[in-house]
């Protein structure tokens, strides 16, 4: 039964779920966990609720798997979808809690070597990717760092291929404008 | 391929051949190599990807195992177990596994239809914004029973509360006295 497990494609796993099947909801986790997990900490960037809302996700793998339809979307572009979701609620909830706009300071003009160099360039772009806009750097983090092809990504964003590529070109400009020229920001 | 379209794919997607469109790939790739010009283009988005390359993540230690372990073992154990589960999110799950035993035997638009009633009554990510559902159903009963009573004929009742009727049973308990003294 294991065997047949491993074999079995995600469509397949998502069946024997729905059926109350825990070894293949076991197999699915282990598949999908690290894609959406990373995901999420790049959409949050690193918030305290990145566990909470990566739990969420498959918790609804869980109970909702036998609302997956195979003729919308493969299996892990309906995670990345659920992810999504929860990941825009939690920021527009935040947002309106704090009743602030993300307003981030680049760590520019610092001229370090060596470890502290890379880590600080690694600190860089994660304030970069957390000041683009929400949607603009999910689509970036499906294209670029997820690797989803831009049908995968545009139907997750539920948006057409052409506002895709304008979300990423858009993303794209600013990042290199922070990233590239960080006293600019 | 036009300059234009890959220009376009370029700030859009990156340098990165393997990110570009499958379907214009590999025009895309041929443009590069015949047009000098795009050589350019690629090195001015290749310094974005290459600093984008360092953002490394903090992996997640024991969420995954944490996950597993919240899922019940099977359904019967969701639905035995729901009491001892603590975690709020859980507990509506397991709630929720163990009404879709219904679900997997019949899928029949009954079940579909309270399986999807109640993922709406008790979704399963609690938010205070949530709660209007619950108390939207606890005041049912309430409005149900304020339009039954505005709408009962209660005078009705007082067609049967009148002296003729009393009359009545007193002459037949008189007759049974004198019958069966």
């Amino acid at each position: 039964m294991t065997t047949d497990l491993h074999e079995a494609t995600d469509r397949q796993l998502v069946e024997q779920i729905a059926h109350g099947r825990r070894d293949a909801y076991e197999q699915l986790l282990h598949r999908q966990f690290p894609a959406v997990s990373r995901y999420v900490q790049r959409m949050l960037v690193q918030a305290a609720e990145t566990e909470d809302i990566v739990q969420e996700v498959f918790l609804r793998l869980w109970t909702q798997a036998n609302r997956f339809d195979p003729n919308l979307a493969g299996v892990s572009t309906w995670l990345h979808r659920i992810a999504h979701n929860l990941c825009i609620d939690h920021l527009r909830q935040h947002n309106r809690l704090s009743g602030a706009t993300q307003t981030v300071e680049l760590d520019g003009g610092v001229e370090p070597d060596n470890e502290l160099e890379n880590t600080l360039r690694k600190q860089t772009v994660k304030q970069a990717l957390a000041a683009l806009p929400d949607r603009q750097r999910s689509a970036i983090i499906l294209c670029h760092f997820q690797e989803l092809s831009n049908v995968e990504a545009a139907l997750i964003l539920d948006v057409s291929i052409e506002a895709l590529e304008s979300l990423l070109a858009r993303g794209r400009r600013k990042l290199r404008v922070l990233l590239e020229d960080p006293t600019c920001s | 391929m036009q300059l234009n379209r890959f220009t376009e794919i370029l700030a859009s997607y990156g340098s990165q051949s393997s990110h570009w469109p499958q379907a214009e790939r590999d025009a895309a790739i041929a443009f590069a190599q015949q047009h000098p010009s795009a050589l350019g283009l690629l090195k001015q988005q290749e310094s974005l990807d290459r600093l984008l390359a360092d953002d490394k993540l903090e992996p997640l230690y024991d969420l995954k195992a944490r996950i597993l372990n919240q899922v019940p073992a099977s359904i019967e154990e969701a639905a035995i177990k729901k009491a001892s589960i603590t975690n709020a999110s859980f507990e509506t799950a397991a709630l929720e596994t163990a009404m879709n035993v219904s679900v997997v035997r019949d899928d029949g638009l009954y079940s579909r239809f309270l399986s999807g009633f109640l993922s709406w009554l008790l979704p399963a990510r609690n938010t205070p914004a949530m709660l209007w559902r619950p108390g939207l159903l606890a005041t049912i009963p309430l409005v149900v029973g304020i339009m039954i009573g505005s709408h009962l004929n209660i005078s009705g009742l007082d067609d049967f509360d009148t002296w003729d009727d009393d009359d009545y049973l007193l002459t037949l308990t008189l007759d049974n006295l004198e019958t069966n003294p």
